[in-house]
């Protein structure tokens, strides 16, 4: 049976680079890192982030919201609103049994260690009522349903650092499979907070360039020690294309493969050759009815974490006979864990719809053991009809989507 | 502590905290008027709780969706009163009780 074609309709972005898909895009195409010192984090070993402005969140999020909801949710809701808005939908026209919500997200959210110890502390009343439900990684697909009458199949995927990108391959599924007509799909995370920072330090992922925040993700470079933390949110709109085209709805790209494999080798480290993530882009290509040699761009995942851009970097060389151009998003707007793979995902769209892959800030020594030709510099316009975009998480999680012209 | 300042107070946590529009908050404006539900209200009662040292019971006789924000206020003044009946314990103790809610 042949499958229908999914294609993306529209495009919300919430980065550390200000809200709205223009915003970011023209900050990725400048190279301009974000990272900067974090008054939220001051003191602390890792004392920058990434992070997303207070006052462009609050205006773009209206009243009214915020004290039920934590950081990622009011990140999923402004950029679900956006790409709603971008597809020429509007929740007030559609049938919203029909519209389904799934927003990824790596965890639970940390924005309220007040409440943590009070509860530790015995002073179990002062404890905030609303405390469970804003904290669970649901909560973004809830709101967004809510905000957006969208009363179709909702669900958060939840796979650490590849949320975002396993969320928009589900979504293709349900609009496969004729769950939903139209799917709001993505990712949403705020972990660049005390209690993040700490934790992630802790393990040994974060960079410790505390001298120089807009240099320290710097993936796929010799002197990289470990990624920036980010928070952010992306969302798309995902349509069955034959709908798309009904109502004659802009298509920004063709959502034509997602793979989806477990490394089952360590509870954090990547497979040193990156078998799980060669055969998620095996398996997405595979999917999307492709082969190696018809891509021609990938959008990493490329943290600035040691091993893990080494394992990506020989993932890509298993698959590849010559990998094409890459570049690493993360470079610029840092890891915002479960949002990272649906922002990499739009940043994918927006290439295919500016025919532009945007440099990768930092790599200013490229690590020998790292064989592949990185966009630096300056955006590099070329012919591009199909990208990859890599998704690998803490625990051998992988998500590889593709994405064709349409 | 009167039902007045109460009820501006209750006020301004309505149009900072839940962030409102003033002019909906008004003492006429009943609960459901302001779409404040039981996760709302608690969530409003435990700021008071905070801001006054009042305790208040987890059900209140008399507050519902219609009560209005001045009837509500009235009922709320009356745990505001009996808590300043009540003599406070000396300040300094080692325990840290649930009722501690002034640290915050």
């Amino acid at each position: 049976m042949k499958r229908a074609a999914i294609t993306v309709t529209g495009i919300g972005l919430a980065t550390p680079a200000g809200l709205g898909t223009k915003t970011t895009w023209q900050r990725l195409l400048e190279g301009r890192p974000t990272a900067a010192r974090d008054p939220e984090l001051d003191g602390l070993p890792v004392d920058f982030s990434c992070r997303v402005p207070d006052d462009d969140l609050a205006q773009a999020l209206g009243r009214g919201l915020r004290w039920r909801t934590d950081r990622f949710t009011q990140l999923a809701l402004v950029a679900a609103r956006e790409a709603v808005a971008d597809a020429g939908l509007y929740p007030e026209e559609w049938d919203g049994d029909r519209v389904g919500v799934v927003i990824g997200v790596g965890g639970s959210s940390f924005d309220h260690n007040h409440e943590i110890i009070k509860a530790a502390q015995g002073q179990f009343r002062a404890v905030m009522p609303s405390l469970a439900p804003r904290t669970h990684p649901s909560a973004a697909t809830g709101e967004v349903s809510l905000d957006l009458a969208a009363r179709g199949p909702s669900l958060c995927a939840s796979t650490a650092c590849a949320s975002g990108a396993t969320a928009l391959g589900v979504a293709k599924l349900l609009l496969e499979t004729g769950t939903c007509d139209i799917a709001i799909a993505g990712g949403a995370e705020s972990v660049r907070n005390a209690v993040g920072s700490v934790a992630f330090w802790r393990l040994g992922a974060l960079s410790e360039r505390i001298a120089a925040p807009h240099e320290a993700s710097r993936p796929f470079d010799a002197d990289r020690d470990g990624f920036v933390l980010a928070e952010g949110a992306g969302v798309l709109v995902l349509e069955r294309e034959d709908d798309a085209r009904a109502r004659c709805a802009r298509r920004y790209a063709t959502l034509a493969g997602y793979g989806s494999t477990a490394d089952a080798y360590h509870c954090v480290a990547p497979h040193p050759d990156g078998d799980g993530a060669a055969r998620a882009i095996a398996t997405a290509l595979a999917d999307a009815d492709l082969s190696p040699g018809d891509v021609d761009h990938v959008n990493t995942h490329g943290t600035s974490i040691p091993l893990n851009d080494l394992a990506e970097a020989r993932a890509l060389r298993r698959v590849f006979p010559l990998p094409p151009p890459v570049t690493a998003t993360k470079s610029i707007l840092g890891h915002a864990v479960g949002g990272a793979g649906a922002i990499e995902a739009a940043c994918s769209v927006l290439t295919l719809h500016h025919q532009t892959i945007h440099p990768t800030a930092n790599v200013t020594n490229l690590d020998p053991r790292i064989d592949l030709d990185v966009v630096t510099g300056a955006p590099r316009h070329s012919d591009i009809g199909t990208v990859v975009s890599n998704s690998f998480g803490f625990g051998g999680h992988n998500a590889v989507l593709v994405f064709c012209r349409p | 502590m009167h039902s007045q300042s109460l009820h501006e107070q209750l006020a301004t946590v309505l149009c900072q905290h839940f962030e409102l529009d003033r002019e909906k908050v008004t003492p006429e404006a009943s609960l459901d008027d302001l779409e404040l539900d039981s996760l709302a209200l608690a969530e409003l009662l435990l700021i008071i709780e905070e801001s006054t040292g009042a305790r208040f019971p987890a059900t209140i006789e008399g507050i519902g969706p219609q009560t209005t924000l001045a009837q509500a206020a009235e009922i709320l003044t009356t745990y505001l009163v009996d808590e300043q009946d009540t003599p406070k314990p000396a300040g300094g103790t080692a325990e840290v009780a649930d009722t501690d809610l002034a640290v915050g």
